[in-house]
């Protein structure tokens, strides 16, 4: 895959303090966002699999507990998506802080003749 | 449906056809190299390749199935179709953007970037034949069958028809017809949907909730019409479908092959949302038009539905249309068309992502030729799958279980390719042969469960029956609890047996370009 063999030193550039930050953001993004995800999938599939009468009961007549978790859970994921999408921006600017370091640079404009 | 050959359904099939036939000659006209045969040159935008990746997953399974299952078994169907709103969200968290970074024709090339290229590119080729092949099967029969019911074509004649229509698409267009169909035919479903849940709140009751209350009081169920546990039985069924659909998406190869589609990871996670958002608003409304066709056909239309209920939506269609007459014949004939054309859409997809496996990771990575030979190559590929999957589709006929053949399909998937790109990915330790032994333990594991699973068991009580017995050694429908961990377990194992060395400079360099994009071709442009 590399274009050209002009070295560079990925090692150091994993632990460059641009990547260190890019890798902060996204793990402390990704450490609440699993954790949502996990609660909701955990409570829909904990409800339909362990108490399908509580899911049945209706506090509202026509809309049923499972039906408030299923929406729930259908919001859960359209919302984290949407994070993600709007936390990515701040990404692409610490990833193109990472690639204007010197040695990567030099390689992007050889792979790019 | 009807019992003869339904004309306004076959015309309004044809007309829908006949825009993707034209989008099908634009792309021909566009696609010279194989980087736009196999990836659309990397041209498409977010929004396209979302609705496309949509388009996939609102397949005619989702349409007829979902809407089948809300019917006969109430919430069992809603959860079902509800958990499959997080499939993306999935393919978004883990994959979306690295794969879009370090790829480009198959997840192979990913993979490739830090193990050795051979030995990987052809057990992901392995599996990635296995999938499709069985996915396609799935296609045909169900495809076979379809047209059979709705449209009065003859089960042989319907397979062979649609085989050579998809097959146009595949050898004319590419990647790039693929796509233009998988868009056309998401809107034009979009559209049919959303028509038929304005005219089920005019017809039934303006307030969904009232609807809602009519279907629980029209179930054999009772009130219990609204409680899980009616088709699934036991907690560990119901686990183990929410796993599984969950995962379905993050190994299948026509799938990810659509992310190398986009030009960068800003597009790919772009298509993401945009997959997340239509099939989350789509899935919710499926689900509320079989609970419709409960309310609306009442007990009485158990039998039009089927033994899956698989009609009860085209059986909702007419009743909407005010019985028989043009109006019921029209809206059916919109839902026969759109069943049809996913069909085919899915059908290429799943056709090019295996040929380009062959011409790709075999032909010119594995076997060195020239990459100027992967599109004929391709082509022949494609040719031959589909001789295959005929023969094989005709001979096992119209009336096979498919459920297994896609539970096969998608199970294989995220068992096989789900851990080894996720190690990959993530895991320094990771050698070639843990991708080899994962790849292969959680495909061999995938395949054994169902094989003793309750799918395919002499005495079938399969998935959606009544029966709470099943006689199957091993009771689950979906092996996926057991085999992605085999999956997990082979790439683990298979890493500490291995004698290759460490090379971390590797492990760094993909981590890198992975979340930098580093070294990604940026000639693309975006095609608009």
């Amino acid at each position: 895959m590399p274009p050209t063999e002009t070295a560079v030193d990925w090692s150091r550039l994993w632990s460059d303090p641009s990547m260190l930050r890019l890798r902060r953001d996204r793990r402390s993004f990704f450490t609440v966002a699993w954790s949502v995800f996990a609660v909701a999938f955990c409570a829909l599939v904990g409800f339909a699999a362990f108490a399908p009468e509580i899911i049945a009961t209706r506090p509202v007549p026509g809309l049923s507990v499972g039906l408030i978790l299923s929406l729930a859970y259908v919001a859960t994921v359209m919302s984290l998506g949407a994070w993600y999408v709007r936390r990515a921006r701040h990404w692409d600017i610490l990833a193109a802080a990472v690639l204007s370091v010197p040695a990567i640079r030099e390689r992007e404009v050889a792979g790019n003749v | 449906m009807s019992d003869g050959f339904n004309t306004t359904a076959v015309v309004v099939t044809i007309l829908l056809l006949a825009t993707t036939f034209v989008a099908t000659y634009f792309a021909s006209r566009r696609t010279k190299t194989s980087a736009e045969f196999w990836t659309a040159g990397g041209g498409m935008t977010g929004r396209k390749n979302g609705t496309a990746i949509a388009g996939d997953f609102l397949s005619s399974a989702s349409l007829l199935g979902y809407a089948g299952l809300a019917y006969l078994y109430g919430m069992d169907g809603i959860v079902y179709a509800i958990f499959a709103c997080g499939i993306f969200l999935m393919v978004m968290f883990l994959i979306a953007e690295k794969l879009r970074n370090l790829g480009r024709f198959t997840f192979a090339d990913a993979l490739a970037t830090r193990l050795r290229s051979g030995p990987v590119r052809i057990v992901s080729a392995i599996s990635t034949l296995f999938i499709c092949v069985f996915y396609l099967l799935a296609q045909m029969v169900a495809g076979g069958v379809l047209m059979e019911a709705l449209a009065g074509i003859d089960f042989s004649w319907g397979v062979v028809i649609a085989a050579v229509l998809m097959l146009t698409y595949v050898l004319f267009g590419g990647m790039l017809a693929t796509t233009w169909l998988q868009i056309i035919k998401a809107v034009a479903l979009m559209s049919v949907v959303a028509l038929l849940v304005i005219l089920v709140l005019i017809r039934i009751d303006p307030n969904p909730l009232n609807i809602i209350e009519q279907a629980v009081s029209q179930s054999k169920f009772g009130d219990h019409y609204l409680a899980t546990g009616n088709s699934f039985k036991g907690p560990w069924n119901i686990i183990s479908m929410a796993v599984a659909v969950t995962l379905s998406a993050v190994g299948l190869p026509h799938v990810l092959m659509r992310f190398f589609t986009v030009p960068d990871a800003i597009e790919a996670r772009k298509s993401a949302i945009w997959a997340i958002s239509l099939i989350g608003g789509f899935n919710v409304l499926i689900a509320f038009l079989g609970i419709s066709a409960r309310a609306a056909l009442g007990a009485g239309g158990e039998e039009i539905a089927g033994k899956g209920g698989n009609l009860a939506l085209p059986a909702l269609t007419v009743w909407l249309g005010g019985g028989d007459g043009f109006a019921s014949d029209l809206l059916l004939a919109l839902v026969v068309a759109v069943s049809i054309a996913t069909l085919l859409a899915v059908s290429a997809g799943l056709v090019l992502s295996a040929s380009s496996t062959i011409a790709h990771d075999l032909w010119a990575k594995t076997f060195h030729r020239p990459e100027t030979e992967e599109m004929t190559v391709g082509r022949i590929a494609a040719v031959a799958l589909v001789i295959v999957t005929v023969g094989v589709t005709l001979a096992i006929g119209g009336t096979q279980n498919v459920t297994f053949l896609a539970t096969l399909a998608t199970s294989t998937a995220a068992s096989a390719n789900f851990p080894v790109l996720i190690m990959t990915l993530l895991w320094r330790r990771m050698r070639t042969l843990g991708a080899v032994v994962g790849a292969l333990s959680g495909l061999l594991t995938a395949l054994a469960l169902i094989l003793t699973g309750p799918l395919v068991w002499p005495s079938l009580a399969p998935l959606l029956s009544d029966s709470l017995t099943t006689t199957a050694p091993f009771p689950l429908a979906f092996p996926i609890l057991l085999s992605v961990p085999a999956g997990f377990l082979g790439c683990i194992v298979g890493s500490f047996l291995s004698r290759e060395p460490a090379n971390d400079a590797a492990f760094d360099e993909l981590q890198v370009r992975a979340l930098t994009g580093a070294g990604l071709d940026k000639t693309k442009t975006l095609a608009h």
